[in-house]
């Protein structure tokens, strides 16, 4: 690999900035290294050459006026439900395969203005619905470490693309676990921002109360640097926070003395891989010796946050994905027909099957009849497991957990049981629920060479506590230095 | 008030289901997803063990930041832009199958 793809956003800014290296230089590295690597790991859905080319030229052109934004001259590649205006944007879905935006994302404008160079649209789980990226209805991702195991999901391809070198950064989605599964399956950092923090406009909808968007990328200070570029109030999303975003990337340091750190016991039980145990206890030990106090605690309703979250988000998403009707815009199928029967072909031929299973159980959850015992059960139990962590932040700081029960897992192994791959999420789901930040950061590797993560969640927008903390723990472990052998 | 979580989700109901979620399934779909959905809901319905007397739904919880907007328009017509994604157009309009008989 080209040395140049090795840096950090934070290093390539201070090059691109001393003018070591023009925009264009690193651009053509990010495209040589795709075209190198793609054809192995499937990464990008769609790859804009030409685009990332001009926007590059743009970028070197206003650096030589002396302009200087955050960004400027920085590839990066997004996650395909992130609508790009001009840009094929197809939440890895048939339904939506040839469908142009006529907008940006809120995010999307945000990186424009801070100067980035998009490389192309990253593959997923159809409608971020997974945790493998074999949802998606056009080709599977490889993970970069091993080819033999998924990337994680649903956002495997922005972790996939993020390690192997493809582009400096990327931004994921994460509803239940979607930035921070992936990033440890591919050994990155992955921040799910609070709830409200980041814009959600222009992010294809899955389940709206509980998707946020966030950055992945190599190293702590580089998704700070994404983070604040992205963040802050918009009044296209009645949700999004109007506090004022710090700037987390100048507020980096290595704060660890005297922080109070919980380890909820339900997330060291059953079903943890002992390896993945290890590494996540070391790194507790490590943030220990440097200062950092510890404690058990217990978050009780743990053992319901799956069927919580899995009756919430398939409901949001029931009726989220109503909207995919084949008027406006998208597949149609059964011009000829009635009405009715033009929209249930259409969605019949346009979504997969993992979508259809959710819609069926949304829609089940939310009929007469069923709705108290579910949906509304969901909602109340959704309070006790956001109670559970606010009592747990009366005598804490940080919560620490593994993001997920085991290393990434094989191609294949999980497809064809919905219900286990369901329960990969059993970590990261629950931050969600409480609308929580949290950070999946690498902390080692298993017997056989993949990596691992800690995942860091911190109160209601603390989202500096969480990247102080990591950023602490990236040092002592120097984790991030390794590189896959892709 | 609630004991168990009703279940007897048959090929009938998801059928039902299906038609409300304007799915057109095919024969083997609908047996499948009668298994997969069964074997899921059973799974969920250990959700009915969690006392909820008197806790409140989280639907406000998590819109702590909630707010309003002026009702005005602020962006400016693309009418050409948004009808090029259009499936069927005539003129300025989305064409639609036939409705009513």
């Amino acid at each position: 690999m080209v040395e140049v793809l090795k840096l950090s956003i934070t290093r390539l800014t201070e090059l691109l900035r001393s003018r070591a290296v023009s925009a264009r230089e690193v651009t053509e590295a990010c495209l040589k290294r795709i075209e190198a690597v793609e054809p192995q790991l499937s990464a990008l859905l769609t790859i804009c050459p030409e685009l990332a080319l001009a926007q590059a030229d743009e970028a070197d052109q206003r650096r030589r006026k002396g302009e200087d934004t955050p960004l400027l001259g920085v590839p990066l590649a997004l996650k395909d439900v992130i609508v790009t205006r001009g840009v094929r944007t197809t939440a890895a879905s048939r339904i939506l395969e040839h469908y142009v935006p006529p907008y940006d994302a809120t995010v999307v404008e945000r990186l424009r203005a801070a100067g980035a160079v998009l490389l192309g649209k990253l593959n997923c789980d159809e409608f971020a619905m997974g945790s493998s990226t074999e949802n998606s209805a056009f080709f599977i991702t490889r993970n970069p470490w091993n080819l033999e195991r998924v990337p994680g999901g649903s956002s495997g391809g922005s972790a996939a693309a993020v390690a192997a070198g493809e582009c400096f950064g990327s931004l994921g989605s994460d509803t239940g676990g979607s930035i921070r599964q992936p990033a440890a399956c591919c050994g990155i950092v992955g921040l799910k921002p609070t709830y409200g923090r980041v814009s959600r406009y222009g992010l294809i909808a899955y389940a709206s109360s509980l998707d946020q968007i966030g950055p992945m990328t190599r190293t702590v200070a580089d998704a700070a640097v994404l983070l604040e570029a992205i963040a802050g109030w918009d009044p296209a999303d009645a949700t999004s926070s109007p506090l004022p975003v710090p700037s987390y990337s100048a507020a980096l340091a290595v704060e660890v003395k005297g922080i109070r750190l919980a380890l909820p016991k339900e997330f060291f039980g059953e079903g943890l891989d002992p390896e993945v145990r290890g590494a996540v206890l070391q790194a507790v030990d490590l943030l220990q010796k440097q200062g950092a106090l510890v404690r058990e605690v217990s978050l009780p309703h743990t053992a319901y946050s799956i069927p919580t979250y899995y009756m919430i988000a398939t409901a949001e998403a029931s009726s989220n994905l109503a909207r995919f009707d084949g008027v406006r815009y998208g597949l149609r199928v059964g011009e000829e027909d009635r009405v009715q029967e033009m929209y249930a072909l259409t969605r019949a031929k346009g979504f997969g099957a993992e979508v259809k299973r959710r819609i069926m159980l949304g829609t089940y959850a939310l009929s007469a009849g069923y709705y108290d015992a579910y949906y509304l059960k969901a909602l109340k139990v959704r309070t006790l497991i956001r109670r559970d962590f606010e009592a747990a932040f009366e005598e804490a700081d940080l919560v620490v957990t593994p993001t997920a029960p085991t290393t990434a897992f094989r191609l294949g192994e999980k497809a064809g049981d919905p219900l286990q791959m369901y329960l990969s999420d059993v970590y990261t789901i629950a931050a969600n629920l409480a609308g929580l930040p949290a950070l999946s950061l690498p902390c080692g590797f298993d017997s056989q060479g993949l990596p691992i993560g800690v995942q860091l969640i911190g109160q209601d927008f603390q989202e500096q506590r969480l990247l102080n903390a990591a950023h602490a723990l990236e040092r002592e472990l120097g984790v991030s230095e390794r590189w896959p052998p892709l | 008030m609630l004991t168990a979580a009703p279940m007897g989700l048959d090929r009938n109901k998801v059928r039902e289901i299906a038609a409300l979620a304007r799915l057109a399934l095919s024969p083997q779909e609908e047996e499948s997803l009668t298994t997969q959905l069964e074997r899921i809901l059973s799974y969920f319905s250990r959700l009915s063990e969690v006392p909820t007397e008197d806790v409140p739904p989280a639907t406000e919880a998590l819109t702590r930041s909630f707010h309003s907007r002026d009702d005005a328009v602020t962006n400016t017509p693309r009418v050409e832009e948004f009808l090029e994604s259009a499936p069927q157009r005539r003129g300025n309009f989305f064409v639609v199958p036939k409705i009513i008989e």
